[in-house]
């Protein structure tokens, strides 16, 4: 009785695939934009043992997409609400059993063992890391899985399956622009500078303490020469006095006037451009904390304010108006972190945001770089990348077809299916035949890897964090060299002690810690049922600004190379003299990104049928792309 | 004012301008069907001003399999009432209304009801009907959006008489530099310079632009008897010449960025062939006062090209290697210029407008009308009695499609014999389970009477295909359907928004292996 509404499906694809489908136990990892489209396509399509997991809670900007949700619902978990509202619109909920979890998939709950019980995992996320993530570990236990991803009116859907296809990270990703820390500290050129610097001065006044933002140093005062050459020192009496009349007057005096004196000093830095001007509060502020004159307005090339509805956002603020939110928001941002603790900043807290504004916009304004809107600035501080409904609708439903195919082993029928802005040539969806697994990929065919880096300042704390966690995605990697184990994370079992002696360990520089130039390191996660080996070479200069190392994979000699054997166990320890090749990875997904905005954003595209115009490209999508 | 915040992710896509539309129309959808719910969905959700819901039929057991927003406690409840009852609750913002009548029965006594929308999406109506509808907002200008989805197969048609874009939004779109035919004040800039007179750190900081102007003029003037190089070695000279002024060709990056696109630079300057077909469509030429803003911001534009032989400049230059003062320089001057062509477009446009007796268009509108001028674009839809009637039939484009292999079109011709079939027997084939085998050969005979009054040979359609859709009993799969819904909502947007180019005209999903083709029928 219960099978009769599936009567077309059976008529459709057949009693077997559909047998197939009513036993089949499938994971959805994301309840985003195509998480919600695909729960209710898989239900629809007479799954009934799902799995939905997602760490976030809803949020206002959802609403135009994940239709699961409504606006009594913003804060709450998705996983568990985008379940709860399929099971309400499904009514008979005894047949179909979801169960969700609000959670990090990447955390040890959800470890190989738990993939194990699955018949297929479609990833539904927003997040590079999370993506490798999944990608190792469905990999490890060898599960089928489905990936996908939606950018504006661009979406990709692509099956993995270990020794058959290539796998996520077979195709080494677009290294996001990042910028050198003297162009934003001292030179910014552009808007993206400042909305960088001021993001940092965030978390300078108002996150947890970390060492290595050194946006500003609130108490000094030095504008010209070096405190330990004390005669010929010359500070800014005024930060002293500046910090007794209040906080926001501190803040502002130090960033705006005494770290802008000491750059405007630095002759040589403005050969070519005029010097930054500091800015005086008490000249833009009258004692009674009055605006005293209405100063220049810069205006830019955003959009005009007096246009008809003019969305207040997409104007440019006035110089003035700036100066006035950022003191506005500098009080208001020190009462929530006395009351709260420490703030993290997040592109959807209104105030967060305009302290943002504000503070990149009158940097803007002292380096003579054009101010911008409030709603660009979200964009590029936030890294938005625009998502609607309907291309969520058409790659959730090409997901749904892919995995017909998995489940009846027909791994030769998957595609990679790329759906294309409008149509290009003769088609709007492009259809391809998966590769093959590539041979020198380190997740999953060599496990083997190059970086060059300076080991001699370089500290094991850098290496952990920035190369292997932020750069290579580990999740808790486990270091050793020959026999000897270097390095164990993990917080569960240690005593204070313990943790202390660790915490000095991690200062230590690599190369006076077993890990010279030349060393092969091995380093293996137990949560990704992942190992890899890495050859540290020591090198002191990069080609490129503000670049400290560089990673590559490694090609195999021709021999080895057309052999598409998944075998992935390292068998790589004696191939350290071969050469390296310039195969680029990812250089830090996770904070600045591209500008959003920006349709031709420099995403590194795959191309594919070079016969045709340039707009029948293979987009590989950036990434971090939302749904 | 419309909600920034809960539309935030969309607006990046369409701005302000497109949601505004977007939340003035109201779209009607004729049946309440899984493709037709889905589509809507995707509609309400981004907030479309109002929808109406036609639809005679009761929810039953087979609208329960597909439909995620009607279950158990709808069966036997007006369709319409229930599906327009979900879909209110996805937008508070979005108005939503019913009409429980039979959609065949409204086209053919009160097809006026259909006057007062935007755009109607039509779903699952016999061909008659259709194409009474199709006539009927023909003449409206109304668009019609026709779409089904058919076991694994999808279609969809638009149809409208005109649909003109000002903002196509092209992917990449290359700035209008004019580095060829440069404008006066381009070229005393470039005239100014000398650059021996320059130290190394500013020689390799000079705009490749400001550098291109400069040098080409020198070179044809002292090289070239004053003429632009026009052959093969022409330009490779020029280039060689480029190349030599360089200090150190591999460590400045503004030469290197100039010799990038030279092939491009040394095209003489012309207008786009699209752009010239626009401006030379008879609408232009014969003006009213009921013609079209855009028709008169077209005409102002043929005039403006007549009078300077270029388009009104964008003044947008690319992000290149130059100095802070340079480049701002450079800025200032393609800006200028651009807002002296807009001030002279804009009156043009301006007198146009009282000797047709119009009224005034928006300044704001004339800009951007102005800024994409280089991207105008414009559709002109055949219409469904065209390709329905055999004699205006593209048969001969057909054939040519239906002779590739796999060619997806084959479904396009057993769909449409799917309705003959309906329209014979009343009832779709393969419908019951039990006459699957005896309703093939009648839709077979439906396919080739339908091949035979286009012209088109029978085995260009091969069995397999009618089984197939026979097979489907006239079912929807929700993931399809779904599917459908995306696309369909996709360029119903488009049409709303008047920004990016839909579709022309006839689309084809086929879900069996995920392939999909436009076909201009
Ligand atoms: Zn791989």
């Amino acid at each position: 009785m219960t099978d009769n509404k599936f009567q077309n499906i059976i008529d459709t694809l057949g009693i077997d695939t559909f047998e197939k489908i009513r036993s089949a136990k499938v994971l959805v990892v994301g309840a985003g934009g195509i998480g919600c489209e695909l729960l209710k396509n898989l239900v629809l399509s007479g799954f009934r043992d799902i799995h939905i997991i997602d760490l976030d809670t809803i949020d206002l900007s959802n609403l135009n997409r994940q239709f699961l949700f409504r606006k009594h619902h913003i804060g709450m978990s998705k996983a568990k609400i985008a379940r709860e509202s399929v099971l309400k619109y499904c009514n008979n909920s005894d047949d179909i059993k979801i169960v969700a979890h609000h959670a990090d998939i990447k955390t040890h709950e959800f470890g190989p063992n738990y993939f194990k019980q699955f018949n297929l995992v479609m990833n539904a996320l927003d997040n590079l890391s999370a993506r490798r993530h999944v990608n190792r570990i469905c990999l490890s236990v060898d599960i089928p899985l489905i990936e996908s991803g939606t950018a504006g009116f661009l979406g990709q859907v692509s099956v993995i399956r270990k020794g058959v296809t290539e796998c996520f990270e077979c195709i080494p990703k677009v290294p996001p622009k990042e910028f050198a820390v003297c162009t934003i500290r001292s030179n910014p050129s552009a808007p993206i500078h400042c909305i960088v610097w001021a993001k940092m001065l965030f978390g300078r006044l108002f996150g947890l303490a970390d060492d290595s933002n050194a946006v500003t140093d609130m108490d000094d005062n030095i504008v010209e020469g070096d405190k330990d050459d004390t005669d010929n020192v010359i500070r800014d009496e005024l930060l002293p006095l500046a910090k007794q009349k209040s906080y926001e007057q501190w803040v502002f005096h130090k960033v705006f006037y005494t770290d802008i004196d000491r750059l405007a000093r630095m002759t040589e830095l403005w050969k070519e451009k005029k010097p930054p001007r500091p800015l005086v509060y008490d000249e833009l502020f009258s004692p009674d904390g009055q605006q005293t004159t209405t100063t220049t307005t810069t205006t830019s090339n955003g959009i005009n304010s007096s246009s008809g509805r003019g969305l207040k956002d997409q104007v440019v603020m006035s110089f003035q108006e700036n100066i006035n939110m950022f003191v506005e928001s500098i009080r208001k941002l020190q009462v929530q972190n006395e009351q709260n603790g420490a703030l993290t900043w997040d592109k959807d807290d209104n105030l967060a945001l305009n302290f943002v504004v504000s503070a990149s916009n009158i940097r803007s304004h002292i380096f003579n770089i054009p101010l911008k809107s409030k709603f660009d600035i979200k964009a590029m501080a936030g890294n938005i990348i625009p998502a609607i409904a309907t291309t969520n609708a058409i790659i959730s439903g090409l997901i749904v077809l892919e995995a017909f195919k998995v489940l009846n082993n027909e791994f030769d029928k998957c595609k990679s299916t790329y759906l294309l802005k409008q149509p290009s040539g003769k088609r709007l969806l492009l259809p391809i035949d998966p590769e093959k697994p590539k041979s020198d990929c380190y997740v999953c065919s060599q496990n083997f890897i190059t970086l060059k880096i300076n080991t001699k300042t370089t500290t094991l704390s850098q290496l952990l964090n920035d190369v292997l966690k932020k750069n290579l995605s580990f999740h808790d990697p486990i270091l050793t060299v020959g026999a000897s184990l270097l390095y164990e994370g993990g917080d569960e079992d240690l005593s204070k002690e313990e943790i202390e002696e660790r915490n000095k360990l991690e200062q230590k520089i690599i190369a006076d810690y077993k890990m010279p130039d030349n060393t092969i390191l091995n380093v293996e996660d137990y949560l990704q049922n992942f190992k890899v080996s890495i050859l540290i070479i020591h090198c002191e200069t990069f080609d490129e600004d503000g670049k400290w190392f560089d990673i590559s994979g490694k090609q195999k000699d021709q021999s080895t190379n057309n052999n598409n054997n998944h075998d992935s166990n390292n068998n790589n320890n004696n191939n350290t003299e071969d050469d390296l090749d310039d195969l680029e990875i990812i250089e830090n997904p996770v904070d600045m990104q591209i500008d959003a905005s920006s349709d031709k954003s420099t995403a590194k595209r795959k191309e594919i049928e070079s016969e045709t115009s340039d707009s029948t490209k293979k987009h590989k999508l950036n990434e971090n792309n939302e749904q | 004012m419309t909600d920034t915040e809960k539309y935030d992710r969309q607006l990046r896509l369409w701005g302000e301008e497109g949601q505004a539309r977007l939340e003035k129309s109201h779209i009607c959808l004729i049946n309440g069907t899984a493709t037709g719910t889905e589509t809507l969905k995707n509609l309400v959700l981004p907030g479309i001003g109002g929808f109406t819901v036609v639809d005679g039929n009761k929810v039953s057991a087979s609208d329960l399999g597909n439909n995620f927003f009607l279950d158990k406690s709808c069966l036997g409840l007006s369709r319409a009432l229930k599906v327009c009852e979900f879909l209110r609750e996805l937008n508070d913002r979005v108005k939503g209304s019913s009409c429980e009548e039979d959609p065949v029965h409204l086209i053919n006594e009160k097809i006026s009801f259909f006057k007062e929308f935007d755009l109607v999406i039509a779903n699952r109506l016999p061909e008659a009907a259709l194409t009474t509808l199709s006539q009927y907002l023909w003449e409206h200008n109304i668009p019609l959006v026709v779409v089904v989805s058919y076991g694994y197969i999808g279609y969809l048609r638009l149809v409208v008489p005109e649909h003109q874009i000002v903002e196509s939004k092209p992917d990449t779109p290359l700035d209008d530099l004019r580095i060829y035919n440069p404008f006066k004040e381009l070229e005393e800039m470039a005239d100014q310079l000398d650059l021996k007179s320059l130290n190394s750190q500013q020689h390799g900081h000079v705009p490749y632009i400001t550098l291109m102007v400069h040098l080409l003029k020198k070179w044809k003037v002292d090289s070239n008897g004053g003429k632009m190089p026009s052959t093969r070695d022409e330009k490779e000279s020029f280039k060689k010449f480029f190349i030599s002024n360089a200090n150190s060709f591999q460590d400045e990056e503004n030469f290197q960025e100039g010799v990038k696109g030279i092939w491009k630079v040394l095209q003489p300057y012309s207008v786009p062939s699209d752009i010239v077909a626009i401006m030379n469509d008879p609408k232009a030429a014969n003006l009213s006062s009921t013609s079209d803003d855009y028709w008169v911001m077209v005409a102002a534009l043929k005039k403006f090209h007549e009078t300077h032989q270029v388009l009104p400049l964008q003044g947008t230059i690319p992000d290149i290697t130059a100095d802070t003062i340079s480049y701002i320089n450079l800025q200032k001057i393609y800006h200028e210029k651009a807002s002296a062509d807009l001030d002279e477009f804009t009156s043009i446009v301006n007198s146009l407008v009282s000797s047709v007796g119009k009224t005034l268009i928006p300044s704001e509108m004339i800009k951007k009308f102005c800024k994409n001028v280089r991207f105008l674009n414009l559709v002109r839809y055949r219409s469904l009695v065209d390709e329905f009637t055999p004699a205006t039939a593209r048969s001969a484009y057909m054939i040519s499609e239906l002779e590739q292999p796999d060619s997806n079109l084959v479904f396009y011709i057993v769909l449409r014999a799917v309705e003959k079939f309906n329209n014979i027997y009343n009832r779709y084939p393969g419908f019951n389970d039990e006459e699957v085998d005896a309703d093939i050969p009648l839709l077979k005979s439906c396919v080739t009477s339908l091949l035979n009054d286009l012209s088109i040979p029978t085995t260009l359609v091969k069995d397999d295909y009618i089984t197939e859709i026979a097979r489907y009993g006239h079912c929807e799969l929700h993931n399809i359907a779904s599917l459908m819904g995306g696309v369909t909502s996709q360029e119903v947007i488009k049409l709303i928004t008047h920004q990016y180019v839909p579709l022309d005209n006839t689309f084809i999903f086929n879900g069996i292996n995920s392939t999909a083709n436009p076909y201009k029928l």
